[in-house]
């Protein structure tokens, strides 16, 4: 073959390669874009000691919170008894460490949460929720061992042991800066109040709808209750949750983010009904612990995209009567949210999915503007071919 | 009249301990144990204790051991809170069932008469619960003896 002819042949399929390199799935934004997040992909995969002693620590830290908040719940059960023998509605409220909080911010904390349940429609309940508020306001305590308290909400969830009692953790941490619970004489105020009552989390559906039924409890102590991590009549838009906080379109790190979920999910925000059915009807691999944490892991977010507000707004679109038959539904999943939803999971979770993410494009599709570049330089290339040829024609 | 009135609150005084402490749940149940053991009462059984009480879920069982006196028929009753629509009964000794009241609603009877002294399982499932968990109680009730009237001198 000559040696001009080859050069035609593979400087061709080179600038292919590199195209398809630059454009095709999983990068539909160009390298360039991602360069920031490149640092981090290129870390090494940990090795198997290392996720075995990850894990070991998961369950030291899970069973080190357990025996904290039964203690805690040890603590609370007495005035737990005595209001629910007087049928005083609230949650009762515990604040454990150090006595740094004056009275009037323990007053403020109280006098918030009682409305927030009362916000939420809840009375005398037969699940009843204690809140363990601890305040901080530098750091949390650390050190070396893995037994540190979550820094999110977490849920001591009612089990065989105590089937009345449902214990929230919710820490308010300040990390040295001022806040409204360090003033002498505090106000309410409309984050901390919003933070309280998003706090009651899963402990809220307990308190309102009682333990649920066998098949959504087991659905849902599978996946650690994390689709159902706040309470209904939620006002914050989907970016202000915690999973909705990086699934902003505009932002960079945006589809960095979004392939950090698991591909059913990436499906879904995408627009495919199949793939949000089988998102949010799979049953995880949780262990059948009582508690849930709230803590969010970044690196591999729950699924579907924004589950942590699923239930809750899923509650607030049917209503308390049919979310209240759901909850205690022996049936099993699939067929309860059918039932409770009035049509196909997965139509349901799609056009709710479009409600947090706007959908998303799949597929090798280039940007409009990149089409119209590459247009132009295949243009470029032909009248520059013709240009050569007729000047190299001979007569 | 004044002698049924009498039985309820003797009755209550044995099966309600402390109602002032007690939760709404509770004193659902105590009310229903009352009514039972009233309709009992009238029919020549007296109360021979509360055999267990708690709370369970939809699906959920316990059970409880109890010796029943030879020669008297016992009847045994369970009721349940305003939320529980199916409370399932059953009696057995030795793997044996004895009887059972399945499928009957929220106020389940099993009856017994034991030629001795015997202990039995008493195991007592929730069916149906519309908000769970749904408080439940127990009670083991022991016919009077009537045989002065009918045994030959």
């Amino acid at each position: 073959m000559a040696r001009q002819l080859r050069w035609w042949i593979t400087a061709p399929l080179g600038a292919c390669l590199v195209i398809a390199i630059a454009y095709l799935p999983p990068r539909p934004m160009p390298l360039v874009g991602q360069r920031f997040f490149r640092v981090f992909q290129t870390f090494e995969p940990p090795t198997p000691y290392r996720l075995r002693v990850q894990e070991l620590a998961k369950r030291y830290r899970v069973t080190s919170f357990e025996l904290t908040m039964r203690e805690y719940g040890a603590a609370t059960r007495p005035e737990l008894e005595r209001r629910r023998a007087l049928e005083r509605p609230g949650p009762v409220v515990y604040f454990p460490g150090p006595d740094s909080l004056s009275d009037s911010a323990r007053g403020l904390v109280r006098a918030l949460l009682d409305r927030a349940w009362a916000q939420l429609g809840l009375g005398v309940s037969k699940i009843s929720v204690g809140v363990v508020v601890p305040v901080v306001f530098d750091r949390p305590p650390g050190g070396d061992s893995p037994a540190h308290m979550p820094a999110a909400p977490a849920f001591l969830l009612p089990d065989s042991s105590d089937r009345t009692t449902c214990l929230a953790y919710l820490p308010i941490i300040f990390w040295g800066r001022p806040g409204v619970l360090k003033q002498s004489r505090p106000a309410p105020n409309k984050d901390l109040a919003e933070m309280l009552r998003n706090g009651l989390g899963t402990c809220a559906y307990f308190a309102a709808f009682g333990a649920p039924g066998q098949e959504i409890a087991g659905w849902l102590t599978s996946r650690h209750y994390e689709l159902a991590e706040y309470p209904w009549k939620l006002r914050v838009p989907a970016e202000s949750t915690r999973g909705g906080a990086l699934l902003e379109q505009n932002k960079p790190w945006f589809w960095s983010f979004v392939y950090r979920y698991e591909p059913d999910a990436i499906a879904c925000m995408a627009s495919r009904p199949e793939a949000c059915g089988r998102s949010v009807l799979r049953k995880g691999t949780g262990e059948s612990v009582p508690v849930v944490s709230t803590e969010q892991n970044f690196w591999k977010p729950p699924s579907p995209a924004g589950a942590d507000r699923y239930i809750a707004d899923l509650a607030d679109e049917i209503g308390p009567e049919r979310f209240g038959r759901f909850w205690n539904s022996e049936l099993p999943v699939d067929t309860a949210l059918a039932t409770a939803m009035r049509m196909p999971v997965g139509e349901w979770t799609r056009r709710w999915q479009a409600t947090i993410v706007p959908p998303i494009r799949l597929g090798p599709v280039a940007r409009p503007s990149a089409v119209v570049l590459a247009t132009l330089l295949g243009v470029a290339a032909v009248v520059l071919v013709m240009l050569t040829a007729t000047r190299r024609q001979v007569r | 009249m004044s002698v049924r009135l009498l039985a309820l609150v003797i009755t209550c005084s044995s099966v309600c301990p402390t109602l002032a402490a007690q939760s709404r749940w509770d004193r659902q149940v105590d009310a229903r144990l009352t009514q039972a053991g009233a309709t009992l009462q009238g029919r020549a059984y007296r109360l021979a204790g509360l055999v267990g009480r708690g709370t369970l879920n939809t699906g959920e069982s316990a059970t409880f051991s109890i010796k029943l006196p030879a020669g008297a028929e016992s009847a045994l009753t369970g009721v349940c809170d305003d939320d529980c629509a199916d409370l399932d009964l059953s009696l057995s000794t030795n793997g044996y069932d004895i009887d059972a009241a399945r499928g009957g609603g929220n106020a389940p009877i099993v009856r017994v008469t034991p030629a001795a002294l015997t202990t039995y399982t008493v195991t007592v499932r929730m069916m149906s619960c519309r908000v769970n968990p749904c408080w439940f109680a127990v009670a083991a009730f022991v016919q009077a003896f009537t045989a002065p009237l009918h045994s030959p001198r």
